[in-house]
């Protein structure tokens, strides 16, 4: 569904991916691991075709995903329908004045008929049906991204890109989140550098070193076992420990949590 | 050193184009940038176009429509803020600032948070308009970039007021400042 192959991507000449080839079967989750900085994001843009490969290719349902390709107005209706991106941060996506017309913005401009049954069902779901008359500027951040949530799971798409989706929520939230993309029956392709979290958000990790290179496509219970592997991606560390009296040094995860 | 003579350079400069009431001596001073600027001059006037499109066309508008066409007055009033907006981004290209203002520590303070402000909300800025990209099945409509527009300015303004105070917090807890 999902091909990467030898796909690099800089910002202005400071390179974000490298080199990095994969694909993601339809009904996958797959987790991206890599410490900030390490391209992840970048990974998701480029699947979202906001970013386009200097080098390589990206193919969607095999067909190739250029710039030229995006201009395609029935292909982008198509693609921006089936592929949606969940920003990490909610604030850049939120745009109507009510929490009801941002979820109804996609299901408007695709035309539906049935929009406020959906707009209903996907708030029902999300836990956020009382908050459709207020500002969505006016919510917390887990609030905010519930919103967004909703307004990308009501165009029904085949792959639901998350970046950091856990970053801005409280341990509560996360597991909700966690419970909620678990029971989802479509692609999901999520970006953490959270170990704690990762194993829930996925079996499949792709890891990215910190030259934005993938050192790792497999099982995420193994890589997690491959001290090699952590060390390389910069996802595990050492440091002094005191228990009492007692000290000692030795290698460890930290996550959000701990 | 270089720099700071520069910017004592632009400095007079800025003087002078604020005085000076010739269109003649307007188009001998952008000859004069553009020279300067030589392979910087495409992007460096694709910036002030930018830049000036929208000041320039309210102002020459509401010229005309309260005081009638006056030629003159137009073009003077154009050329100066093209010639002050292509200099001052020249400017900005050539000169490390940092350097010019490093005899001053408030400067340099003042100018790495500004710096460091200006480069996040380009980043905020970029994600804005990527999220509206993504979410877009077709063009947004008038209304719907309208709303766009609405959403980012106040977004910009709050976390303009929210850095401000988190900024001023944090540069009096170091000791900056006392009141």
């Amino acid at each position: 569904m999902i091909e990467l192959k030898d796909v690099s991507f800089s910002y202005q000449g400071r390179k974000a991916v490298e080199n990095i080839t994969f694909s993601v079967q339809k009904g996958e989750k797959v987790v991206i691991l890599g410490i900030n900085g390490s391209g992840k994001s970048t990974i998701l843009k480029i699947i979202n075709a906001l970013l386009f490969p200097q080098e390589g290719t990206y193919r969607y349902r095999g067909e190739i995903i250029t710039p030229k390709k995006m201009k395609d107005r029935e292909f982008v209706r198509k693609f921006r329908k089936e592929v949606v991106l969940l920003f990490q941060n909610p604030d850049t996506m939120i745009f109507n004045p009510t929490v009801f017309d941002e979820i109804a913005f996609g299901l408007r401009q695709l035309g539906e008929k049935d929009i406020k049954e959906k707009v209903h069902y996907w708030a029902d779901k999300l836990g956020i049906f009382h908050l459709l008359d207020r500002s969505p500027f006016e919510l917390s951040g887990g609030e905010k991204q519930k919103v967004c949530l909703a307004a990308l799971l009501s165009l029904e798409p085949e792959v639901l890109l998350l970046d950091e989706p856990t970053a801005n929520l409280d341990p509560r939230s996360t597991g909700w989140l966690i419970d909620f993309l678990y029971q989802l029956d479509i692609t999901v392709v999520t970006t953490t550098h959270n170990l704690g979290i990762a194993l829930e958000l996925g079996e499949r990790g792709l890891v990215l070193s910190e030259n934005h290179r993938l050192i790792y496509d497999g099982n995420l219970s193994e890589f997690l076992k491959d001290r090699e592997k952590l060390l390389e991606a910069n996802l595990i560390h050492i440091h002094r420990h005191r228990h009492d009296d007692m000290e000692h040094r030795h290698y460890h995860i930290h996550d959000d949590f701990s | 050193m270089k720099d700071r003579i520069t910017g004592l350079f632009y400095i007079l400069a800025v003087i002078l184009l604020t005085t000076i009431h010739s269109i003649e001596l307007y188009i001998g001073f952008f000859v004069l940038l553009s020279v300067l600027s030589g392979k910087d001059f495409i992007p460096v006037m694709k910036k002030t176009f930018v830049a000036v499109a929208l000041f320039n066309g309210v102002i020459t508008l509401a010229y005309i429509l309260i005081k009638g066409f006056d030629y003159g007055y137009i073009a003077l009033i154009n050329l100066r803020v093209i010639d002050m907006t292509f200099m001052t981004f020249l400017f900005v290209r050539r000169v490390n600032l940092f350097r010019l203002f490093e005899f001053s520590s408030i400067l340099t303070y003042l100018l790495v948070i500004s710096y460091s402000q200006i480069l996040l909300f380009k980043r905020y800025y970029t994600e804005f308009i990527l999220a509206l990209k993504s979410r877009s099945i077709k063009t947004p409509g008038l209304a719907e970039r309208y709303g766009f527009l609405r959403s980012a300015t106040g977004f910009f303004i709050e976390k303009s007021v929210k850095n401000s105070s988190e900024i001023s917090l944090a540069m009096k807890s170091r000791g900056f400042f006392m009141d």
